[in-house]
């Protein structure tokens, strides 16, 4: 190879590693995993924060939701915040929110007339939402498992 | 007298190890650290301490390492192996500049130059100077890489049939190194291919061959040797379920069991992070991972590791290249798609692999200004390593963790204020290992339950729960959250929670 051509991608090389190293960028993302099998990360949107928390040998990946999936308003209910998909892989995963008794985060949406608190999911599989029970946590968390794998948006 | 026995040779070689030596021993961590990603130390130094069995894939090599550090009787269990890694990072500093100053591309005072900038080059670089500061595994995978590089460089220009001692020796080094770390793997084509499979020009000169492809030998023999050596090594993880037969605390996956076994060894447990970096994560760690590259070697130390790239020639430069080359991308990629937090890590043996070119760049701008004017190569010489020195100035701050007590005040603390008998649930790496440290390593507040909420979905870990721990209760099936469960089972029993989000946080009920 000519001397020329080599210093030539000698320099194109050094250039695009400037670039690419000026640039902003970032190594750990949310709800990426550690040695213990499970995983915690606090997602930021609209001043409100939510907590995902993946248990068993799951693992969960969010991304903000396509508008298509955003849940649709209903009358009698309360929802807080915008929706995320939540992407699990696992054979449990455990979704957490922050108690709506503890402001100014936000929570789980649920119907306002029922004691029991819902989690609505829109699965891939489905294409519809499904609507699940929610427990508590003595960390002061509003919790919903799901066991299978997929794409799940909810709202929070 | 050869350049190996020179003054100057063993002047650079006592400078670097007093030099890097100091350096590393001026930054070790007192003790348990989270520092530098190091929240796993607890889990290794606690498996080490009980003869327990730590999170896949067990590193029985480290394992075996760091019962032997365990016993030098100087401050406690955890500085004893931040000591181990502060070792095994100058060890493999040392053999990088062996690697070099044995290469046959240049002569005289320039193979010590090239030797003394390589080994700064990787011994100062951030991510190696701070896994030499903290209990981890990567030091010592390091070292074994390292080693390979030194057996493999002697036999560059070598067209001598191989000795059956360097065979072997290849693959055991390999085989300990896979018991340290499954990322070996991607050492292992190269580890077998070079001098495994020769060109058929060399024909006269081999003693065994066959028909490989138009051009190409394969030397039997000398692979077979190789893997003898390799499975020789490979026996380590015959210690795992041996340590697992005595029911230790910490016990991942109860590997005395032939399933338990595979699934530890096998790192199934992270199988799912292999490749999983979302689509839209990729790009920000390429652009992180050249801010990384950049931040290693400074500015004078990128330019040079490309200028040797691009200029040095020959047949046995083309093959360290390419033995390097292949380094440097395959745990680039590799690291770069691993959907964890701290897997920047792996890219240890793609930045040594940069410290050599850098070694092998500034010799060969050393050379080039030489043939000018004598003084331009020695000043070319100085002002490299003074650049590398200097960029190491930099660091210095966020590398020292000689004051870091978080992780042992955090423990202590909440120790202090769990009540009697109490259940502490945990989750998150950092608040997990600490306690098994106190608990288990430390053997502090033998009352007290630690039980890791992330776990107990896994049989073996109620098991070893049970074993451990005869008076708790362990259900079989969750009823709810599973710690939610466990305290139900156990009334009047106080329950804690231990947990790491950004920050630690102990609270009790």
């Amino acid at each position: 190879m000519k001397t020329n051509v080599r210093f030539l991608i000698f320099g194109v090389i050094l250039a695009c590693i400037a670039a690419l190293g000026f640039s902003h960028g970032a190594w750990a993302g949310p709800l990426m995993q550690g040695t213990v099998p499970s995983c915690q990360s606090t997602i930021t949107a609209t001043g409100s924060t939510c907590h995902a928390n993946a248990t068993g040998s799951g693992f969960i990946m969010s991304d903000t939701a396509l508008p298509e999936d955003v849940f649709p308003m209903v009358p009698g209910s309360l929802n807080f915040g915008p929706a995320v998909d939540l992407t699990t892989n696992g054979s449990l995963v455990a979704v957490c929110f922050p108690d709506i008794d503890t402001p100014p985060v936000g929570n789980i949406w649920r119907w306002m007339t029922s004691a029991d608190w819902l989690a609505e999911y829109k699965t891939i599989q489905s294409s519809q939402w499904v609507y699940w029970p929610t427990y508590h946590t003595n960390g002061g968390m509003t919790c919903t498992n799901t066991y299978a794998n997929g794409v799940y948006t909810i709202e929070y | 007298m050869s350049s190996s026995h020179s003054p100057l040779h063993w002047i650079s070689f006592t400078i670097l190890t007093l030099s890097l030596g100091g350096v590393y021993i001026s930054t070790l961590a007192p003790g348990l650290t989270w520092a530098h990603n190091g929240a796993d130390g607890g889990d290794l130094i606690s498996a080490v301490a009980t003869g327990g069995v730590p999170h896949p894939s067990g590193y029985p090599t480290y394992l075996l390492l760091a019962g032997a550090f365990q016993l030098i009787p100087l401050g406690s269990l955890a500085f004893r192996m931040n000591l181990l890694s502060a070792v095994c990072a100058l060890a493999a500093a040392v053999l990088v500049y062996l690697t070099v100053v044995r290469l046959p591309f240049f002569t005289g005072s320039l193979l010590w130059e090239a030797g003394l900038v390589a080994a700064l080059a990787y011994g100062l670089s951030p991510l190696a100077w701070s896994q030499a500061v903290i209990t981890e595994v990567y030091s010592l995978q390091a070292l074994f890489l390292a080693l390979l590089l030194y057996l493999w460089s002697s036999r560059l220009e070598d067209s001598s049939p191989i000795p059956i001692r360097y065979d072997v020796a290849t693959g055991l080094v390999c085989g300990l190194a896979m018991g340290n770390h499954l990322t070996t793997l991607f050492i292992l084509p190269v580890a077998f291919l070079m001098g495994g499979v020769v060109r058929r020009s060399n024909e006269l000169q081999v003693q065994e061959k066959m028909f490989f492809w138009s051009g190409w030998n394969i030397q039997w023999k000398s692979i077979g040797w190789r893997l003898a050596g390799l499975v020789v090594g490979l026996l380590v993880y015959i210690t795992l379920p041996l340590r697992a037969a005595s029911n230790p605390p910490i016990n991942w996956g109860n590997p005395a069991t032939l399933k338990g076994f595979l699934w530890l060894v096998s790192g199934r447990l992270y199988s799912g992070l292999l490749f999983g970096v979302p689509g839209n994560f990729i790009l920000p760690r390429i652009q992180y991972w050249a801010n990384l590259l950049i931040d290693q070697f400074g500015w004078v130390g990128l330019v040079i590791g490309l200028y040797g790239l691009f200029t040095l020639q020959g047949s046995s430069v083309k093959k360290i290249y390419l033995f390097t080359g292949w380094l440097f991308i395959a745990f680039s990629i590799f690291s770069i798609s691993y959907n964890s937090y701290d897997s920047d890590v792996y890219l240890i043996p793609a930045f040594m692999a940069y410290a050599l070119w850098v070694g092998l760049g500034a010799a060969a701008l050393i050379k080039l200004l030489q043939h000018r004017k004598a003084w331009l190569g020695i000043l070319a010489g100085m002002f490299i390593i003074a650049a590398l020195v200097i960029t190491a100035i930099m660091h210095y701050p966020a590398m020292d963790v000689s004051h870091d007590r978080t992780a042992e005040a955090y423990g202590t603390a909440a120790f202090n204020s769990t009540p009697v008998d109490a259940i502490i649930f945990t989750d998150g790496d950092q608040v997990t290992f600490t306690l098994w440290y106190f608990r288990f390593a430390l053997h502090q507040r033998p009352d007290v339950t630690v039980v890791v909420t992330g776990l107990l979905p896994y049989d073996w870990y109620r098991a070893t729960l049970q074993s451990t721990y005869p008076s708790l209760s362990v259900p079989g099936v969750a009823h709810g959250p599973w710690e939610a469960t466990v305290a139900q089972a156990n009334p009047g029993r106080s329950a804690c929670f231990a947990t790491y989000q950004n920050t630690a946080a102990f609270s009790c009920h």
